[in-house]
């Protein structure tokens, strides 16, 4: 244990010096430095950059358990977060690029602007959108680095969650985009090869293939069976739903519900304004479309990779779970050990060292792994024994691998362990079967998030490479974090500040709050990890809801036609918004029934779209259409820029050396 | 909030942020050739048969393979995945990658033609200069559309 927490120091400390000795290299001084790199980042440095910023702590740590666990369903986050590139790729990122203004509040407030003013209110509009799309985003972030450091540093997570505020805090106000951009890039690279590393050794160990991909279509090397037939085989077996099954009504993945939150990911992700503002970057229209193309691909590397990372860890997990006994004797250890020449791990068992988390005092033999032992202490995974000694771990009564972390912390929690404890110790006579309480706490089953951190022990890896795991969830949680904050401060100090509040102000003082509204967004955004809201999770469905409803149809609009005005346009923002924020906090918070055709929250940004294109359009024909001006405007933005190779359309005095 | 102020966008010198330099309103021959007027429709009518098919394709791997129609595909097999779930989990990702890659090629290629048109037109207004070069002399031009 103790060989893993110094590689995780030696790592985690040596990847944030690279992280501040970059900033430190790309300190700006302009503030087209700080909102947009100068635009003068290559269009691969860029790809690299937006996957980096893209990918954040649910992508790695997340993603792969919520696959895991939803088998086919789980295909609306790989499809959403992907298939939202596409629409960015074709729909949005040159244009916005060749409009080359700094933000996204910035386009809607332009293109609808008007005699009456709904230029502003636009833009107000979409300033607000962007500030609360972005915090819900940090929040998350900062739960994410908390995890890594109270499972791997024994660290408070509080302390961790400081720690990697204060280094986000300098490089983002040192750099700006330029410096949180190369950082970006060094962050991707960190964050690839932790991810693949377990995924291609554990595709090795249980497919004998090194590619996962082909080891997801490929056969278990012990038995010669197809991977996923045998894990529908299995998961049937113990009450599951079969893993590759599209659609069940029980969980309520139905096809719309697949449809409809596939569709929301996508339009949402293409709306999301800390991935838009990355095509600002760069150099050129052209530089932007090959950005989108090298961000997709070096996207694809995780998201193709997750899946069958997913189906593996589900096997493995059923595998080495399931009806394997906790506590071997020790007379029967010795047996076992000496037929096996000595060797635990062929004798199928793990040496599990006394620790106080344990209510043996002694050191025991057991079936169990021992990346189950080690993350029992982290309260993500318990077993919940109904008398027999051997692990259940099924989708049904059977159950007995729970998260005990569902329940509320304190008495309610400790209370029902312990009564469980002295209900299996009396063989019923006395305290309280817990396991009830805990399947409708919704408990079933480990933590989604341990899945990808307790991979590469799963594989037998060495600790260095858990350790590096660590780092590159750390580089994945900083990354996107970096780039919500500085969407955040351009909010506040560009949109707010400067084009609304004091169009004279000079580009001193505009740096200036710019640099101060990232340092008040970090200390939010800390305390937002330090006091992790309960809403979290359901909220960040409304980030993309919202970015579906208001900002996707808008910009689509707003580029495609030159018919649509404000008047037009600000009506369908705001019938979007107001649908779907209502229905979200109705369902979340309301205790509405998902009356809308039983679409879940998640997905009911489609309808939002759907609704906002709708009111838009049968607008149009009693509303003026934008001013000259405005058209004009639109003309230039759906041209490339030309002879720009001679001309002095791109300035690159301030393009990175590197 | 209500008083008057500034329209945000105005193309007046008020407005510093705009990174390309504000159009000023001179008549500018060389947009108004006949043979950009006919070059530009081609190029916005390509762009958008591009995107037109590519999002066809879009839409048919993921909401349709992907989705619609997963469960009757699921009848077909890919090694060893239903073909539905592999097209949910893997086949439309790498769909995505290579859509985007055809674009990026598609149009980069139409940027290049709308380029030649614009060095066409310049040469015929200014025969003069060189077809091959006129970058520099026509830049002001250009910028000033």
């Amino acid at each position: 244990m103790d060989s893993l927490r110094a590689w995780t120091l030696l790592f985690v400390g040596l990847t944030f010096s690279l992280y501040l000795y970059i900033a430190w290299r790309a300190r700006v001084k302009t503030t087209r430095g700080f909102y947009v790199a100068g635009q003068g980042v290559p269009a691969a440095a860029n790809g690299m950059a937006t996957a980096a910023d893209w990918m954040s702590a649910a992508s790695f740590i997340g993603m792969t358990g919520l696959i895991s666990s939803m088998g086919f369903a789980g295909c609306v986050y790989l499809m959403g977060w992907t298939g939202g590139y596409v629409l960015l790729a074709l729909l949005l990122a040159p244009y916005l690029r060749k409009f080359g203004r700094y933000t996204v509040p910035d386009f809607i407030g332009d293109r609808y602007t008007g005699a009456t003013g709904a230029g502003g209110a636009a833009r107000l509009t979409a300033v607000v959108c962007a500030i609360f799309v972005s915090f819900t985003y940090v929040a998350g972030q900062m739960r994410g680095a908390g995890i890594v450091f109270s499972r791997f540093l024994d660290v408070d997570i509080n302390v961790g969650v400081v720690i990697g505020m204060a280094v986000v805090f300098i490089y983002a106000t040192l750099g700006g985009m330029k410096g949180i951009t190369w950082t970006q890039v060094a962050q991707y690279w960190v964050l690839i090869t932790a991810f693949l590393t377990p995924v291609i050794a554990i595709s090795l160990d249980l497919t004998g293939t090194a590619a996962p991909q082909l080891g997801l279509i490929g056969q278990v090397q012990s038995s010669g069976e197809s991977l996923l037939g045998k894990l529908d085989g299995i998961q049937q077996e113990l009450g599951f739903a079969p893993y590759t099954t599209p659609f069940s009504e029980a969980s309520g993945w139905d096809k719309l519900n697949v449809f409809c939150v596939a569709l929301a990911l996508m339009a949402g992700t293409a709306g999301l304004p800390h991935v838009i503002v990355r095509f600002y970057t760069v150099k050129n229209v052209r530089a932007a479309r090959w950005s989108a193309f090298w961000a997709l691909l070096f996207i694809a590397a995780l998201y193709l990779s997750a899946p069958a990372a997913a189906a593996f860890v589900r096997y493995y997990m059923i595998d080495t779970v399931h009806d394997k006994r906790f506590v071997v004797d020790n007379a029967e250890a010795e047996t076992r050990l000496a037929q096996a020449g000595g060797d635990p791990e062929a004798a199928g068992l793990t040496l599990v060292e006394p620790n106080t988390a344990e209510a043996d005092a002694a050191a025991f033999y057991s079936e169990l792994p021992g990346w189950f032992h080690n993350w029992r202490r982290t309260g993500l995974i318990d077993w919940m024994d109904d008398g027999d000694g051997r692990v259940a771990f099924t989708g049904d009564d059977r159950n007995e691998v729970f998260n005990p972390s569902k329940l509320p912390a304190g008495a309610e929690r400790d209370g029902a362990l312990t009564q469980h404890a002295v209900w299996v110790a009396t063989g019923g006579e006395q305290g309280a079967d817990a396991r009830p309480k805990l399947r409708d706490a919704g408990a079933s089953g480990p933590d989604r998030d341990i899945f990808v951190l307790a991979m590469p022990e799963m594989a037998g890896l060495a600790d260095w490479i858990v350790a590096f795991v660590a780092a590159g969830a750390l580089a994945a949680a900083l990354s996107t974090a970096s780039g919500l904050l500085l969407v955040i401060s351009s909010s506040v100090a560009h949109d707010l500040y400067y084009r609304t509040l004091r169009p004279n102000a000079s580009e001193k003082s505009r740096l200036l709050v710019g640099r101060a509204a990232i340092g008040v967004a970090v200390v939010i955004a800390g305390l937002f990890g330090i006091f992790p809201p309960g809403f979290v999770s359901q909220v960040v469905a409304f980030a993309f809801g919202l970015a579906a409803s208001s900002f996707f149809p808008a910009i689509v609009l707003g580029i495609f036609t030159k018919r649509v005005g404000a008047a037009a346009a600000v009506p369908g923002m705001i019938v979007g918004l107001a649908f779907t924020g209502t229905y979200i906090i109705g369902n979340v918070y309301g205790g509405w029934e998902p009356w809308c055709f039983g679409i879940k929250p998640q997905g009911i940004g489609t309808v939002g779209m759907l609704l906002n294109f709708a009111v838009t359009l049968a607008l149009v024909p009693f509303t003026a259409a934008p001013p000259e001006r405005v058209q004009r405007e639109i003309d230039r933005v759906r041209e490339p820029e030309l002879l720009s190779a001679a001309g002095p359309a791109v300035e690159i005095e301030d393009a990175p050396e590197h | 909030m209500s008083e008057p102020r500034p329209d945000p966008a105005a193309t007046s010198t008020s407005t510093p942020p705009a990174l390309d330099p504000p159009p000023p309103p001179a008549p500018d021959p060389l947009h108004h050739h006949p043979r950009m007027i006919e070059a530009r429709r081609r190029y916005w009518r390509t762009n958008l048969t591009a995107v037109g098919v590519l999002l066809s394709i879009w839409a048919a791997v993921s909401l349709g393979a992907g989705v619609l129609f997963a469960d009757t595909l699921s009848a077909y097999s890919v090694g060893g995945a239903p073909l539905g779930f592999w097209m949910a989990q893997q086949g439309s990702i790498a769909t995505f990658v290579v859509l985007v890659l055809v674009y990026a090629l598609v149009m980069n290629s139409a940027d290049r033609r709308l380029q030649r048109a614009v060095q066409d037109a310049h040469a015929e207004l200014d025969p003069k200069s060189e077809p091959g070069a006129p970058a520099s002399a026509a830049t002001p031009a250009s910028e000033a559309r």
